[in-house]
C-alpha cells in the first residue's frame, strides 16, 4: 500500500473492513472522512478512508421514531425517505444535498433546529464502527433510551474519525412540524452577548423556536424581515441551508469564526408548531438577537485523552 | 488501614469520617436491597477541593472508593467492595450560580433534584429531568446514571441536559469537561462520563440546562379496562405525531396500592390500568393539542378521561405517580424495582409477558412504566427472608430482560446495570464490545478502583465481593 496520503472508499462494509486490516497491517495512520464537504482532516494521516459510497436506509419504524441508516446517505436523502412517514431527523442544516450522515454526527455541526432538538449528533441511539484493527463493534441500542454500558457513540463520534469509522447509525426521528413559520431578520451580531437577552424573553413568552441560524451569506432577503408560513417555510428553510452550502464547504475556519470575522447581517429563525398571531411577530422579531451560546463553536480543542483512547482501542 | 483514614481525617474534620458500624449501616446497601456489602469507611467532604485530596490519599493508598449521593440508585451502583470507601456528597448541595440569561445554572452533586427546580421556578425556570426520586435523589447520582423520568419522552434524559462536569480523576487530579454553550468541538468525555455509573471520575460539579417553564400545561388521565388498551392508545398518540410531554401507564394492583397510601390522589380503582398523558406550551397550543389526544383516547373506548386543567389538580395526580413507589413499598417487606426496554411498538407484547410471568411464578407484581418511551418498571414485591422467593424473583427478572432484548430492546433505560445487571451485559454486547468499554474506561480509570465492579462484567472471583443479602429469619 502506497505510503502517500490517499483516500479510500468501498461499496461494502466488508470492503472497508479489508482495507482497514491492510492499513492495520502496513502499520499506516489513518483517519475516517466523509465526502469532506463539512470538515477538513485537521490532523495528517496516511490515508483518509471514506465509508461514503453505503448510502442504505436499511429501516424506518415509523411508529417508533427510529430508523437506521448507512453512513454515506446524504442528508437529503435521508429527509426523501422521511417525508413520506411525517417524521425528520432534528437536523435541517446546511448542504443537505452534499455531504454525508456519517460526516454530518461526526463533525458535530449544529444545524437550524439545534436550537430547540440538540445537535445531530444527540439524535444518535446506536451505531455501528469499524476499529482501527478491522474489528467491527456496535454501541447504543434501538430504543430510545438505554443505560446500558458507556455511551460510545458519543464519544467517537466526538473524536471527528480519528478513533473509528463510523458504517452505520440509529437515529431518533421526530414528526415533522404541522405548523411553522419561518423569518428572516436583519440585526447587528456585533452587540455584546450581555444585550443577548431577547432569546430568553421570547421563551419566556411561551414560544419556543425549534431553530435560529445565524448565516453570513449573501442571501436575497438579508435586508428586511419577511416571514412564511407551513409547507413554504419548510422549503425555504431546506433551501436556504443550500444556499449556504458553499459557504460551509469552503475550507477554511469553523463557521462561528466566519461569521465573526465577516461581521453578520443576518439571522434566520425558524419556528415550528406554533400558533401565535401573526401580528404579535414583526415587532418582536425587531427586537430579537443570538441566544447566549448558541451558535458559538468554540475553538477546536486538542484533547490529551485521543492518543490514549486511541490505543485502548487497539489493545483491547 | 489506620494511616489512609488519619490523612483523611486530617483533609475533612474527624466527625465527617465515619467508621462505627452504626453509622456504616446506612451505605451498606443502595435502593436495591438485594445487594449489601458494608464499606470500612464513609467520608463526606464539604467542597470539591477536599474530594481531590481525599481521592488521592485513596489513590496512594490503593483504596477502591466510590461516590454517593441519596443513595436512591436501583441497581446497587453505590456500593464499595470489602475494605473500600464510601466518598457521601451530603455536603456538597450548594447552588454555585445561576446565569437566567444563558439558561444554566452550576451546582454541587449532592443538590437535590427538586430543589433546583424549587430554586430557579421564580426566574421563570425549570430542570427537566424528573426522575420519580427527585424529591430525594441528587444532580450527582441523576448525573451518573443518566436518570430519566416520565418528562424523558419530550426533553430528553439527564445526558441531554448536563451541558458540562467537573470532575474528580481517580488520581485526585481536577479537569472539567464540556462547556455551558450548547455546542461543543471537543471529545466529548462529559457523554462518556454521563450514565458511566461512577466509575470514569467523580463528579464534584455540574452545568446543568435550565429551560423555561411552559405558560401553559394541561395534564389528561383516562382509565382503560386493560394496559393493552392503555398501550395501544399510547402507539396511536405517537403515531399522529403528537409530541406529549409525558406518556405514563399505571396498571391495577398500582392503582390500588396509591390509594391506599398517603399518596392517594383519587385514581380510578375499578381501572384496569391509567394513562397520563401531559402537553404543555403556549395555552392555545396545548388546549388544541389535549383536544387532539382526547379524541385518539376516545378511539379506545376509555372508562372515562379526566383532565387535570388547574395546578392543584395536576399536583395531585403526579402526587400519585411518583409516590406510587413508595406505595408499593406495602405490598411486601421487600421490593425489586425492574427496568427494561423496548421498542415503543412491543409494549403490549412486553407487557403480557410480564403478565404470564407473574402467573406462572406467582409473584405479586404491580407495573408502572414511561409508555412513551417503551421503559417498564415491574415492581416485585417479595420477602427476603425467603431464599428460595428471592431465587423466584431473580429468575423471573432476567427473564423479563431477556424477553426486552428478544424484542428488540435494552437491559436497562434510567437504572443503570450496576451490580444488578452484569450478567446480562454479555447478551445484549459482544464480547469485543464489552471490551472496548472496558478498554476506555481504563483510560480514565487504569487501576479500577474507582467504583470498581460496576456497569461492565466483573472479572471471575470478583462477584463475591458483593453478596447478595438473604435476610435472616429470626
Amino acid at each position: 500500500m502506497s505510503k502517500e496520503p490517499c483516500l479510500l472508499t468501498a461499496p461494502a462494509q466488508l470492503d472497508l473492513q479489508q482495507q482497514m486490516l491492510q492499513i492495520h497491517a502496513d502499520g499506516l495512520s489513518w483517519r475516517a472522512v466523509g465526502t469532506q464537504t463539512r470538515m477538513q482532516p485537521q490532523t495528517a494521516a496516511d490515508v483518509f478512508l471514506s465509508a461514503a459510497a453505503l448510502k442504505q436506509i436499511h429501516w424506518i419504524d415509523a411508529e417508533d421514531r427510529t430508523c437506521e441508516v448507512d453512513a454515506g446517505l446524504s442528508p437529503a436523502a435521508l429527509h426523501a425517505g422521511l417525508d413520506e412517514y411525517g417524521l425528520m431527523l432534528s437536523h435541517s442544516g446546511c448542504s443537505d444535498d452534499v455531504g454525508t450522515i456519517g460526516g454530518l454526527l461526526n463533525s458535530g455541526t449544529p444545524s437550524l433546529l439545534a436550537g430547540s432538538c440538540g445537535l445531530p449528533r444527540d439524535q444518535v441511539l446506536g451505531a455501528t464502527w469499524l476499529l482501527g484493527d478491522g474489528r467491527v463493534i456496535r454501541s447504543g441500542a434501538r430504543v430510545v433510551k438505554s443505560v446500558a454500558g458507556y455511551d460510545v457513540s458519543r464519544l467517537l463520534l466526538s473524536a471527528q474519525g480519528q478513533l473509528a469509522v463510523g458504517l452505520r447509525f440509529i437515529l431518533r426521528l421526530r414528526p415533522r412540524p404541522s405548523n411553522l413559520r419561518w423569518y428572516q431578520l436583519p440585526t447587528d451580531l456585533q452587540r455584546p452577548p450581555s444585550s443577548w437577552r431577547p432569546w430568553a424573553d421570547f421563551q419566556q413568552d411561551g414560544r419556543r423556536f425549534a431553530a435560529w441560524e445565524s448565516c453570513d451569506s449573501p442571501l436575497p432577503q438579508a435586508q428586511s424581515i419577511s416571514s412564511h408560513e407551513g409547507d413554504t417555510a419548510w422549503k425555504l428553510a431546506r433551501k436556504q441551508c443550500q444556499l449556504a452550502k458553499h459557504w460551509l464547504a469552503t475550507p477554511g475556519p469553523w463557521p462561528a469564526e466566519k461569521m465573526h470575522a465577516a461581521g453578520l447581517s443576518m439571522q434566520q429563525c425558524l419556528i415550528l408548531d406554533h400558533l401565535a398571531h401573526q401580528s404579535a411577530w414583526p415587532q418582536l422579531a425587531e427586537d430579537v438577537a443570538l441566544p447566549a451560546g448558541s451558535a458559538v463553536l468554540p475553538h477546536r480543542q486538542a484533547s490529551p485523552w485521543l492518543d490514549a483512547m486511541r490505543q485502548a482501542l487497539l489493545r483491547s | 488501614m489506620n494511616d489512609f483514614l488519619a490523612q483523611l481525617r486530617a483533609v475533612v474534620g474527624a466527625r465527617f469520617v465515619l467508621t462505627d458500624p452504626a453509622s456504616l449501616l446506612a451505605y451498606e446497601s443502595d435502593a436495591l436491597t438485594l445487594f449489601r456489602c458494608q464499606p470500612a469507611a464513609v467520608v463526606l467532604p464539604e467542597n470539591k477541593l477536599q474530594v481531590a485530596a481525599c481521592v488521592k490519599i485513596l489513590h496512594q493508598a490503593q483504596i477502591p472508593f466510590a461516590a454517593r449521593g441519596a443513595g436512591t440508585g436501583l441497581s446497587g451502583g453505590a456500593l464499595v467492595p470489602a475494605g473500600g470507601v464510601i466518598l457521601a456528597m451530603a455536603r456538597m448541595r450548594r447552588i454555585l450560580e445561576i446565569n437566567a440569561d444563558g439558561g444554566w445554572a452550576v451546582v454541587e452533586p449532592g443538590v437535590v433534584n427538586a430543589e433546583l427546580g424549587r430554586q430557579v421556578a421564580p426566574l421563570g425556570l425549570r430542570y427537566a429531568p424528573d426522575p420519580a426520586s427527585q424529591t430525594v435523589s441528587t444532580l450527582g447520582g441523576n448525573a451518573a446514571e443518566n436518570s430519566g423520568g416520565p418528562q424523558c419522552f419530550l426533553h430528553g434524559t439527564t445526558s441531554q441536559h448536563i451541558l458540562a462536569a467537573e470532575v474528580v480523576l481517580a488520581d485526585g487530579r481536577l479537569q472539567t469537561w464540556g462547556t455551558p454553550t450548547t455546542f461543543s468541538d471537543a471529545l466529548d468525555l462529559r457523554g462518556f462520563l454521563l450514565g458511566s455509573e461512577g466509575t470514569v471520575g467523580v463528579i464534584v460539579a455540574l452545568t446543568v440546562r435550565l429551560i423555561p417553564s411552559p405558560p401553559s400545561i394541561v395534564t389528561l388521565m383516562a382509565a382503560f379496562d386493560s394496559v393493552a388498551t392503555a398501550c395501544a392508545s399510547v402507539s396511536s398518540i405517537v403515531s399522529a405525531g403528537q409530541q406529549p410531554v409525558a406518556l405514563e401507564v399505571m396498571d391495577q394492583k398500582t392503582i390500588h396500592a396509591v390509594e391506599a397510601s398517603v399518596y392517594r390522589a383519587g385514581l380510578p380503582k375499578d381501572a384496569g390500568a391509567i394513562l397520563i398523558v401531559e402537553v404543555e406550551g403556549v395555552a392555545e397550543r396545548t388546549h388544541k393539542d389535549a383536544a387532539a389526544i382526547e379524541e385518539i383516547l376516545r378511539q379506545h373506548n376509555p372508562m372515562r378521561i379526566e383532565k387535570a386543567d388547574t395546578p392543584a389538580k395536576r399536583i395531585a395526580v403526579w402526587k400519585g405517580r411518583k409516590g406510587a413507589g413508595g406505595a408499593l413499598g406495602q405490598l411486601g417487606p421487600d421490593s425489586f424495582v425492574m427496568d427494561g426496554v423496548v421498542p415503543r411498538s412491543k409494549l403490549v407484547e412486553i407487557m403480557d409477558f410480564v403478565y404470564e410471568i407473574e402467573q406462572s411464578t406467582q409473584l405479586n407484581i404491580a407495573n408502572l412504566f414511561h409508555a412513551g418511551d417503551g421503559n417498564i418498571h415491574p415492581h416485585i414485591s417479595y420477602d427476603a427472608r425467603n431464599a428460595e422467593q428471592v431465587e423466584v424473583v431473580e429468575d423471573a427478572g432476567t427473564r423479563i430482560l431477556r424477553k426486552c432484548l428478544e424484542l428488540g430492546g435494552s437491559i436497562t433505560g434510567e437504572h443503570g446495570v450496576g451490580l444488578e445487571k452484569q450478567h446480562l451485559m454479555a447478551e445484549q454486547f459482544s464480547a469485543d464490545e464489552i471490551q472496548i468499554m472496558a478498554a476506555l474506561r481504563e483510560v480514565l480509570n487504569p487501576q479500577n478502583l474507582l467504583n470498581p465492579g460496576k456497569g461492565l462484567p466483573m472479572k471471575r472471583g470478583c462477584a463475591e465481593a458483593f453478596h447478595r443479602h438473604h435476610r435472616s429469619a429470626t
